[in-house]
């Protein structure tokens, strides 16, 4: 029999994090997230019990250097690897560049950025001593199009492109597996946000090449794939999950 | 060579110091234009800034910048004018993630991100009172293709290139393009279809010619400036 793989999503209480942290308990993968939002987090894990499905919960500031090396030295300890890190911990208030503070601008580049490298250099040694390991990364089309939510939002995505490749370029022959999944237009609490009327919504719709708005469960599908041997041939690559969105319209 | 006629322009340059901040230096000094631009007195400590001034031959300090508050522009010479912002700020780590100090991390960032992001901040008002402008920002391969590995760098040069594709969306109502110019920092020669490293003066015309109407339909662009590496 295989061995259950262990799976640690980073913002898992909510959107995307959520929702393939449900399909992997539903697996009966160990799946271990961890969240700002303690109730949240706690909530998903009552959740899931009630269905008869386990998964465990860290509360967890991404921007807390100590705060990553802990939770992760515990899922190693407790879970003795990590096989795949999904790191979806993400936020954004939409601004104008004219509107923009410089407080907004460092948040969003510390949760969004700094966040991302505190877990991946947390994990990288982890995976490395088990010569394998796989990381995915929840971007954003953002950092290709320059749109959705401000100039803050597009750097704090635009540099996971360049974490992925630096990893990609320092570890691909060490057994690192590393890709990024490029969300656009999903059906989430922060697509809701920056569309709040069904009339901007509608318009939005009207944007997009196959005239729907993508759901949580395509973005799920994407993470599978890139999680999976079937894509191992797959390195340092943006997925994007747009619904044609960033290139054809 | 095509020789630019840049009188009357303010051309701020973010870091003077380095090879390729003192060729841009020289370049647009010959094209006429009036320079201010920053300048490290204090090597120890990247983040101390003194602001310079040069007008052909002549050239004097200004002060320290502050990067609190914009008041370190006021009493500028020229103030009422900044046409063209080169930012050519950077600092590296040189080591891999493992290696990587939180604190290495968050200099990288400041140097290479926060600094520009404030400063085009206090400058694009008068910009967009002008409707007139040009920013360049000057990024790194390693954005594509991971340079030699230096998570820190490689991440702080994408995260460059995407703010600039939102900023030239942003500012372009206001008649500012904003460009980036992508460098192969870390390629060694027998990588590099042309079988040579860049050169400085290589680098500066590039942008020179991005910030001149030859340019004037140029915008959210990142060129790439690599020999044909990248897409070899």
């Amino acid at each position: 029999m295989e061995r259950k793989k262990a799976i640690l999503v980073i913002g898992g209480a909510a959107g995307i994090g959520k929702d393939y942290v449900k399909n992997r308990a539903a697996r009966g993968d160990s799946v271990i997230f961890t969240d700002l939002n303690k109730e949240a987090g706690e909530a998903l894990v009552n959740e899931l019990a009630l269905k008869g499905k386990e998964a465990t919960f860290f509360q967890h500031d991404v921007t807390d250097w100590e705060n990553t090396k802990g939770i992760i030295n515990k899922v190693i300890k407790q879970f003795g690897r990590i096989d795949t890190l999904v790191h979806s911990a993400g936020i954004t208030v939409s601004k104008s560049f004219e509107e923009l503070t410089f407080p907004t601008w460092k948040k969003t580049i510390s949760v969004n950025l700094t966040g991302l490298f505190y877990a991946v250099k947390a994990v990288i040694p982890e995976m490395l001593h088990h010569k394998g390991g796989n990381i995915i990364i929840i971007g954003s089309g953002s950092a290709i199009t320059g749109t959705g939510g401000g100039v803050h939002y597009a750097a704090s995505k635009g540099g996971a492109f360049g974490l992925m490749r630096a990893i990609a370029s320092k570890y691909s022959h060490l057994g690192i597996k590393i890709n990024l999944v490029a969300p656009r237009v999903i059906q989430t609490e922060m697509l809701d946000r920056l569309y709040p009327t069904e009339e901007s919504l509608e318009k939005l719709v009207q944007k997009i090449p196959v005239r729907k708005i993508g759901t949580l469960s395509d973005t799920t599908n994407a993470i599978n794939f890139l999680a999976s041997k079937e894509s191992d041939f797959i390195q340092g690559q943006v997925l994007l999950i747009d619904g044609g969105r960033t290139f054809l319209s | 060579m095509i020789q630019f006629d840049l009188q009357n322009k303010v051309v701020f340059v973010f870091d003077g110091d380095h090879q390729v901040g003192k060729e841009i230096i020289r370049l647009y000094t010959e094209a006429g234009a009036k320079i201010l631009f920053l300048s490290r007195t204090a090597p120890e400590d990247e983040s101390i800034f003194i602001l310079k001034y040069k007008d052909g031959s002549s050239s004097n300090d200004i002060g320290p910048v502050n990067l609190e508050n914009s008041s370190f522009l006021q009493g500028l010479p020229d103030l009422h004018q900044i046409d063209i912002i080169i930012n050519n700020l950077e600092t590296d780590t040189g080591k891999e993630i493992i290696d990587i100090t939180p604190e290495e991390w968050e200099n990288v960032m400041f140097i290479n991100l926060d600094v520009p992001f404030q400063l085009i901040k206090m400058i694009t008002p008068l910009m967009e009172k002008q409707n007139d402008g040009v920013i360049i920002n000057v990024s790194s391969t390693s954005a594509i293709d991971g340079g030699n590995g230096d998570t820190a760098y490689a991440a702080s040069k994408s995260a460059l290139e995407s703010m600039n594709k939102a900023l030239s969306r942003e500012l372009a109502s206001s008649n500012i393009r904003v460009n980036a110019v992508s460098v192969g920092k870390y390629d060694t020669s027998d990588s590099i279809p042309l079988g040579r490293k860049v050169t400085a003066s290589e680098i500066a015309n590039i942008i020179l010619m991005l910030t001149t109407p030859m340019a004037s339909y140029m915008n959210g662009q990142t060129i790439l400036l690599d020999g044909g590496k990248t897409l070899a």
